[in-house]
């Protein structure tokens, strides 16, 4: 339990990810933290295949923070492919986004997002955001049992 | 009294009482005058028989003058008591002797009249000459009484009247009785005309008493009364039938009396003028009065020369009714004239012709729309042969009436059109009507479409007679419309040419705006980013100007941020769809107000919000509205101690306008145009921040809502903002 992944972070442009991570880090949430950087490799990784066999659908990540714009397979899609298989559904995933494009927020809830955030161009702001994120999620938020991933 | 009034029963009795009267007056009084002649002359004997006696005996007692002797001879006539007095004159004239003797002397005659006899009133008196021989002696003198005598006349007189007045009595009653006999029959028959001309009763006969004169007579007049009833009778019904006729036929009669003026009209004649009886006081020019002014002189000549000429009177005129509506009446008359050739009557029928004369008016009318119709009308009889042909289908076909009538109808139909045009006809001869469009032929050969009505002509017993064909040339209509298809067509083409260019367009802008939108945004992230925490490596050693640089460059990132949201959101806005939600504009403002307080917080602003209307429309984007006024109603009152911020309504004409009023820095009218552009500002950007692109969005707002909006401010003193809304309307 104490090795599994906490996060999944879905991230292709490397100034994002570094940032991100940054602020991860200061708010002390870096350890547990699987870095997918497009879309492919974050189904790979939850669907537990291509290199990812050795995992469990019993273990997922207690929240995926998903960017939009990813390639490959992009965002809304990686989101679709989560929430309509009933393995996977369950997994909280925050949709965390450059714009808050009206499109993209209704199709990101209509397909079951948890939560919707778009970057601040604030840094500070943004570090505070991850911070908060990390805390609702990983430390106040009750993680899906079991059972939820069947 | 005349006598020839007097009843006939009386001039009987009269006749004969007359008669008899005449007769019995006649016998009596030739009887009388015979008798009282024979009387006189009786006497008269008497009388000279005894002068000529007294006289002879007298001669000696006049010769010898002796007295004596005279008187002792004239007293023997005391025998005759009839002779009064007697006398003898002697020779010279003096009384001899007299007799009655005591009588005086001078009731005598003084002197002896000349010989012979004179009767005198109730006496006769006689002057006889006594002669001896030749020789005269003297005069004897008598004297009668006539008295006894003519009262015996007057007895005989009375038995004649008594024996008259019996004979006349007789007469009457004779007469009375007889009269009965001639008078009954002519009474009665007189009674019988009387009773036939009072009861109009021709069916009593009058009683016949015998086989005279009269008896004939009253058959005839029995036979003359039953050929009356006969005649009455047939009289009666061809006036019934006359009035049935008239009544029919709404047939009004009229009779003017030439003379007295006297126009007299019937019940019938009445309602033709739409009046009532007693409404028309029959003179003639109140007749002529009724009449259209313009018919007037034209009815009254022609009377007049109906009457002067001895022509019948026919005349057609309009009729005002008391409605104002006219009718055509139509009138015929004869007059009727007295002896000397003079008319006296004027008498006739009348009939409302109003019906056949705008039946008329409508016949000739649809001639003329006939003849007049750009439209071929050709009419055909139930084979197919042409039977009338307008100037329309002269000038369509080019055939001339003359050429066409007559002919088959395949003269202007197509061959590969005979079936169509059989079917066609067959149907209107089924009763009904065909409306198709086909080719024709014309006379040079030439083709063209037209339109055609194919309708059946019935007779008046609603049998098909044959049909009417009703063309029109749609050669240029056809034309024009291949012409629309072909531009139809071209247009559709381009239409999707430019809908599939606009779409492309449209993604590519949805594209770009995606794009901006991340793209745009994420390196304003990283910059903000590194600069801070560059600042924060370096947070010991750098110098204050740095630190300075480095937030003129997060400042710069913030700016560009706030453009990049502002500029999507305004092409955001011109891509929508605008919802239309029942929506309080007063929760919307004080939503705003709400969120607009972390602006705000530390000032003083005295928000006026009055009542605002509710209505449809977008709730998002009318949020978006107030969002930018009210947030520049804040930021340029920054510089008042004391902020007033005004929301209310506002009646603008047939408008009801929202207004935003604040007590800012306002501005100069002259700007007011340039206020609603893109990146238009009328503050320097280190006064007063913005990007330029709000109000750009307020007005696309608005015009989507199919509002205006408008300002009226002036500088130093504040602005109004004014909008309009679509459906938003003064309570």
């Amino acid at each position: 339990m104490n090795n599994a992944i906490e996060i999944l972070l879905v991230e292709d442009n490397p100034d994002d990810l570094e940032l991100a991570l940054f602020a991860l880090k200061k708010n002390n949430f870096a350890n547990r933290i699987h870095v997918a950087r497009d879309g492919e490799e974050a189904l790979d990784f939850l669907f537990c295949r291509n290199g990812h066999d050795g995992r469990s659908f019993e273990n997922p990540p207690r929240v995926v923070l998903l960017d939009l714009k990813l390639p490959k397979v992009d965002g809304l899609e990686v989101l679709r492919a989560i929430k309509q298989d009933p393995r996977t559904k369950a997994v909280p995933v925050v949709v965390m986004t450059s714009s808050k494009q009206q499109r993209d927020m209704v199709e990101g809830y209509q397909l079951g997002v948890n939560s919707y955030i778009q970057k601040p161009i604030d840094f500070a702001e943004f570090r505070e955001i991850i911070g908060q994120l990390g805390y609702y999620w990983l430390v106040i938020n009750q993680a899906p049992p079991p059972d939820a991933f069947k | 009294m005349n006598l020839r009034n007097v009843p006939i029963k009386r001039k009987l009795v009269y006749v004969i009482m007359l008669t008899s009267t005449v007769v019995l007056l006649l016998t009596s009084g030739t009887l009388i005058t015979y008798e009282l002649f024979t009387f006189h002359r009786t006497i008269l004997q008497n009388a000279a028989t005894i002068a000529q006696i007294i006289a002879a005996n007298s001669t000696s007692a006049l010769s010898f003058d002796n007295e004596k002797v005279g008187a002792e001879i004239l007293s023997k006539l005391e025998a005759e008591p009839s002779i009064v007095m007697a006398c003898l004159y002697k020779k010279d004239g003096s009384k001899l002797a007299r007799y009655p003797s005591e009588q005086p002397r001078s009731d005598f005659p003084a002197k002896p009249g000349t010989e012979g006899h004179r009767f005198e009133k109730n006496a006769l008196q006689i002057f006889l000459p006594v002669r001896e021989g030749d020789a005269w002696q003297g005069t004897l003198f008598l004297k009668l009484d006539l008295t006894p005598m003519y009262s015996r006349v007057v007895l005989y007189g009375g038995i004649v009247g008594g024996v008259m007045i019996g004979a006349l009595l007789i007469a009457l009653a004779l007469s009375n009785w007889l009269q009965k006999g001639i008078s009954e029959p002519i009474l009665e028959l007189a009674e019988t005309a009387k009773s036939v001309s009072v009861n109009k009763n021709y069916l009593v006969r009058a009683r016949k008493y015998g086989t005279d004169e009269l008896g004939s007579f009253t058959d005839s007049f029995n036979h003359m009364l039953m050929q009356i009833h006969d005649r009455d009778a047939a009289l009666r019904q061809s006036e019934e039938r006359l009035r049935l006729t008239l009544e029919a036929s709404e047939t009004g009669t009229w009779d003017w009396d030439v003379q007295t003026g006297f126009l007299e009209w019937d019940d019938f004649l009445y309602k033709l003028f739409g009046r009532k009886r007693g409404d028309f006081d029959g003179r003639f020019e109140t007749f002529l009065g009724y009449l259209h002014p313009e018919d007037r002189a034209a009815v009254s000549r022609l009377a007049n020369r109906a009457l002067a000429e001895k022509t019948d009177f026919v005349a057609e005129y309009r009729v005002l009714w008391p409605d104002k509506s006219y009718h055509y009446l139509a009138s015929r008359g004869n007059a009727l004239y007295d002896e000397r050739g003079k008319a006296v009557r004027l008498l006739g029928v009348t009939l409302d012709v109003t019906e056949a004369k705008e039946a008329a008016e409508g016949l000739s009318l649809l001639a003329a729309i006939v003849s007049s119709s750009d439209d071929a009308i050709v009419g055909k009889d139930l084979f197919g042969t042409i039977v009338s042909w307008n100037v329309g289908a002269e000038r369509m076909f080019g055939y001339t009436a003359e050429e066409a009538i007559g002919s088959k109808s395949t003269l202007i139909v197509p061959q590969d059109r005979y079936d169509e045009e059989v079917q066609a006809l067959q149907r209107v001869q089924q009763g009904k009507i065909e409306h198709f469009e086909t080719r024709r032929v014309r006379k040079d050969g030439s083709f063209f479409f037209v339109s055609i009505t194919f309708s059946p002509i019935r007779n008046a017993e609603g049998a098909t007679i044959g049909v009417s064909a009703n063309s029109r040339d749609i050669s240029d209509r056809i034309r024009a419309e291949e012409e629309i298809r072909t531009l139809n067509a071209e247009l559709e083409e381009r239409v999707i040419q430019r809908t599939a260019e606009l779409a492309a367009t449209n993604q590519e802008l949805e594209a770009f705006t995606y794009s901006v939108s991340h793209d745009l945004r994420a390196p304003l992230r990283h910059i903000d980013a590194f600069a801070q925490l560059l600042e924060d490596e370096l947070k010991e050693t750098i110098s204050s100007g740095n630190r300075r640089y480095i937030e003129r460059i997060r400042r710069g990132v913030q700016n560009m941020g706030q453009l990049v949201d502002d500029l999507l959101n305004l092409s955001r806005v011109g891509r929508v769809e605008i919802a239309r939600d029942e929506t309080d504009l007063n929760s919307v403002v004080e939503e705003v107000v709400a969120d607009l307080k972390p602006e705000y917080e530390s000032r003083e602003i005295n928000w006026s919000i009055e009542a605002l209307p509710s209505l449809k429309c977008d709730p998002g984007l009318i949020k978006q509205v107030f969002i930018n006024l009210l947030s520049n109603a804040v930021k340029y009152t920054r510089t008042r101690p004391k902020a007033v911020i005004e929301i209310g309504q506002k009646r603008v004409g047939r408008e009801l306008a929202i207004f935003i009023r604040d007590n800012g820095v306002g501005f100069n009218m002259k700007y007011a145009d340039k206020l609603f552009g893109v990146f238009q500002r009328l503050h320097r950007a280190e006064d007063f921040e913005g990007t330029g692109v709000g109000l750009a969005t307020v007005q696309r707002i608005i015009q989507l809502h199919e509002g205006r909006i408008w300002v009226e401010a002036e500088l130093d003193k504040g602005a109004t903002f004014y909008f309009t809304l679509k459906g938003m309307h003064p309570l």
